[in-house]
């Protein structure tokens, strides 16, 4: 084939980018996107059948406990620190402090997912009991799903890191991951909000 | 096969087997063009025989795939629409029973809906989008893979229960509460949820893959402001599809959960309300009819400017009317529910905004009759198609202004009126167009032409079909025949106007026939297509017919809006891709000028490991909730077993972190922040 009169020559560019640059980011800010949806339409349902109830909660239903819930968002809160410094030492392409900081954020994952499981008995109220009940179980337990997902997949890549897969692609996977751990905690703070305070205080 | 016993070993040990010893790198332009080719192809191409085949990963393999199995629900959802229309060919007929009736007129609007019209627009966007961009393949072709094989998974479920007797029979919007758990008892309900979720999660991953290949593979050059309308129209159906699709997900979770496990969110003795359904619904499903609508504008505008042999008139008007329909459709879901008594002001609003995208509608039409008007235009089967479009639609948007106003819509709701207003917009806005592009790029997937004397004849018969069929119903409606009844009795005086339009249905099925056998033929008698046929301006055009596995032996450099046309004698291309890999170029979001390399994932069997996974546990939860917690062992396993690095891609990536000195990593990293 003749050669054009300004071939552009692309031996040269960079063969992994983070942040947007990179097709990784781009899926994972299109799955957020569904995401947010998703527990958006959850949100509207939650204040749509609020609006259409005289007492909320119905009563002989009995308000949300505080305690458990609260700490809990604070655990996951902080758990936002040792992931930014994954995704930190995944840019400098620092293998051992990507691992050491992974390996704090998963222990805190676990322990977040491990507290969940009181948090659904703090809301006092069963998914049969009423609409009000169904509709906190649904946001939390979407929630949850997610959480759950994200946290076996932060172990997963990981497990890749650590096994050998040191290739540069991989430093790239642990900084969109954190963007979706980011996505988790900071989607968490509505729906905290919407079912524990909101019924107490709204 | 049980996911959990296919060890990764035996599923990548043909690509593993296959892993070239040599360590040089091939890029573009080190071998002579045929051998190239070939190792290129190699690269590229799918595995050979039936594993290779299921493994595929190429964007032209599963859009195809995608384009036919669309096309097989098309025609069954045909069929149901034949039978519906025996049945009510004179009053108090006998041929099917209220029950089968109920079932096959909610098999034809979901078929119609969920597995034929978002599927195939899809499809058409997986297998030419990445043409059109100028790229080797579609971004995360292993989730499109597996979209295509969950939406199968999908379709041939919901048709085994129909064969069972277990079709739902509650509509195609399944409206609480008929079909909650206290009036709809048994599973036929729960089929329908779990289609839902089916073809929900197989549109969403292929949106994705979609805007990904649009914002960050295309040719250098192609800036957006030079994007075919065509791909444009591809974005913002796949933008439309993330932000609608996820409530009818969630509305039919909710569904499954109040009939599964005793939630009470449609139950207002408990507190839930029935029209929190609706709202779900059409909040999806108003955006839905646009979600089908917009790519086919998209082929329109690839058509009209093709044959009207100049450029488009009035691009920028034509795109931000698209980006102003997507805006809008999203406002309208209420116009389906003015008769569940809003109050006064819900409703204006709701019938402003209704009336509101008449605007940006009414805009391209006229863009469309200015183009047509200044060109030479050439009349050819696909032409033809376009402009049953424009008089159909044209007439479906009459119609819609009529129900748009709340005070039409009291008297004409769930009547004949409204079948003929929506099948006016759907056959009209996305049929006619489908069969147009159909027309259109058949010699772009076959290499062959479809015979002009059967298109044209197929067009006219369609187009007669339609008409006779569904111009009637406009009538049956303002004389009040409700829609959804089996039968009617002799004194209605609607049989004849019925017999009118179960005659047009037999005409409309010719005409599908005629374009069947048109395509059997053409595909292997046809004349050789060439790589561009018509002239027409778009990169898919500047390829072999049917493109080769890699589909540009040089990747193109984008000179103008209408790339082939602007294209000079010594056209620059772009140089230095790894030809020994599945290496993309990916360029800058907005001025797509060259930014950095990627390596795409090789086919792999587990996209379809996972599928299986996934159907085994949505057909699951149709009879227990644990199907859930069980389902998700072996979805885990797959989605690992996925993304999981396999040795042969490894070989494409830069060397390992390890490898580098402090130095040079430190140089790495500062290119790729």
């Amino acid at each position: 084939m003749k050669k054009g009169s300004a071939t552009i020559d692309v031996t040269g560019l960079p063969e992994f980018a983070f942040g947007n640059r990179g097709l990784m980011w781009w899926g994972v800010v299109g799955f957020l996107a569904i995401e947010t949806t998703m527990l958006v339409t959850c949100f509207a349902s939650y204040f749509y059948l609020r609006d259409r109830a005289t007492d909320w909660p119905p009563p002989p239903t009995l308000l949300p406990d505080l305690l458990i819930p609260t700490v809990n968002l604070g655990l996951l809160l902080l758990s936002v620190v040792p992931i930014h410094l994954v995704s930190r030492a995944a840019r400098r392409l620092d293998k051992r402090r990507a691992l050491i900081w992974m390996t704090v954020g998963i222990t805190m994952g676990i322990a977040f997912v491990a507290i969940r499981a009181l948090e659904f008995r703090a809301l006092n109220v069963s998914w049969d009991t009423n609409a009000y009940g169904s509709i906190v179980w649904l946001i939390i337990g979407v929630h949850t799903f997610h959480l759950a997902s994200e946290v076996v997949e932060t172990i997963v890549i990981t497990l890749i890191l650590a096994k050998g897969h040191t290739e540069p692609k991989y430093f790239v996977d642990l900084t969109d991951n954190a963007l979706y751990w980011y996505f988790i905690v900071a989607i968490w703070i509505p729906c905290y909000v919407i079912v524990f305070l909101a019924p107490r205080f709204l | 096969m049980k996911p959990e016993e296919q060890s990764a070993g035996v599923i990548e040990e043909e690509e593993t087997a296959e892993a070239p010893e040599a360590e040089r790198e091939v890029r573009e332009g080190d071998l002579p063009e045929d051998e190239e080719r070939r190792l290129l192809d190699k690269t590229w191409g799918d595995k050979p025989g039936f594993r290779g085949w299921l493994a595929s990963t190429n964007h032209k393999s599963i859009g195809k795939r995608f384009i036919i199995t669309a096309f097989i629900f098309f025609l069954l959802g045909g069929i149901l629409a034949v039978l519906m229309r025996i049945q009510l060919a004179r009053p108090e007929n006998t041929f099917l029973g209220p029950d089968l009736y109920n079932q096959i007129f909610t098999m034809h609007g979901t078929t119609m809906m969920f597995l034929f019209a978002v599927p195939v627009m899809e499809a058409f966007a997986i297998y030419l989008v990445p043409l059109m961009v100028g790229t080797r393949n579609i971004a995360f072709p292993r989730m499109v893979a597996f979209s295509y094989w969950i939406y199968l998974a999908g379709g041939v479920m919901l048709f085994v229960f129909f064969i069972l007797n277990t079709g739902p029979d509650v509509g195609w919007f399944n409206y609480v509460p008929l079909s909650g758990p206290e009036f709809s008892p048994g599973k036929r309900i729960n089929v329908w949820t779990q289609l839902v979720n089916f073809t929900e999660v197989s549109a969403l991953g292929v949106a994705v893959a979609i805007i990904t290949t649009i914002f960050k593979q295309r040719a250098p050059g192609l800036s957006l402001h030079r994007l075919p309308v065509f791909v444009w129209a591809m974005l913002v159906m796949s933008f439309m599809v993330v932000f609608a699709m996820p409530a009818v997900t969630m509305s039919s979770v909710l569904l499954t959960l109040d009939r599964l496990v005793g939630t009470h969110f449609f139950n207002p003795a408990e507190g839930g309300d029935p029209l929190l359904w609706q709202h779900l619904f059409w909040f999806f499903g108003h955006p839905e009819v646009y979600i089908i609508l917009i790519p086919a504008l998209g082929y329109i505008a690839s058509i009209i400017q093709t044959f009207s042999r100049r450029k488009v008139f009035g691009y920028t008007a034509l795109v931000l009317s698209m980006l102003s329909i997507g805006f809008i459709s999203f406002g309208l879901w209420v116009h389906h529910m003015f008769t569940t008594g809003l109050p006064q002001l819900g409703s204006s609003f709701f019938s402003a905004a209704s009336m509101m995208i008449a605007i940006p509608s009414g805009t391209q039409i006229f863009c469309w009759i200015a183009t047509l008007w200044s060109g030479r235009p050439l009349f050819r089967s696909p032409l033809l198609f376009a402009i049953g479009f424009f008089f159909t639609f044209i007439m479906g948007g009459l119609s819609g202004v009529m129900v748009a106003s709340a005070s039409a819509d009291l008297q004409l709701h769930d009547t004949f009126f409204v079948v003929a207003h929506f099948h006016y917009v759907l056959i009209g806005g996305a049929v006619f167009p489908l069969f147009a592009a159909f027309h259109y790029w058949f010699p772009k997937f076959t290499g062959r032409m479809l015979n002009e004397g059967l298109g044209k004849l197929t067009f006219w018969l369609m187009f007669t079909g339609f008409n006779l069929t569904f111009f009637p119903m406009h009538q049956l409606g303002l004389e009040g025949m409700p829609r959804r009844v089996y039968t009617y009795l002799p004194e209605m005086g609607w049989g004849n106007l019925n017999l009118l339009a179960t005659t047009g249905g037999v005409v409309l099925t010719l005409g599908v026939l005629t374009f069947i056998v048109n395509a059997l033929s053409s595909r292997r008698r046809g004349a050789r297509a060439g790589d561009n046929p018509w002239g027409a301006d778009t990169l898919d055009w500047g390829t072999t017919s049917p493109p080769p596995s890699y589909n540009f032996l040089r990747l193109p450099v984008v000179q103008g809006r209408e790339a082939l046309w602007a294209r000079t004698e010594d056209a620059p291309f772009v140089e230095g891709l790894r030809s020994d890999c599945r290496e993309v170029l990916i360029t800058k979001t907005l001025d797509a000028e060259p930014d950095n390399k990627m390596v795409l994932p090789s086919p792999s069997l587990w996209p379809l490991v996972m599928a299986l996974a996934v159907t085994a546990t949505l057909i699951g939860v149709i009879f227990t909730p644990w199907a859930l917690p069980a389902g998700m062992i072996p979805a885990a396993i797959a989605l690992i077993g996925w993304g999981w690095p396999k040795r042969r891609d490894e070989r494409c990536e830069r060397k390992r972190v390890e490898e580098m000195s402090s130095e040079e990593r430190r140089k790495e990293a500062a290119r790729a922040q």
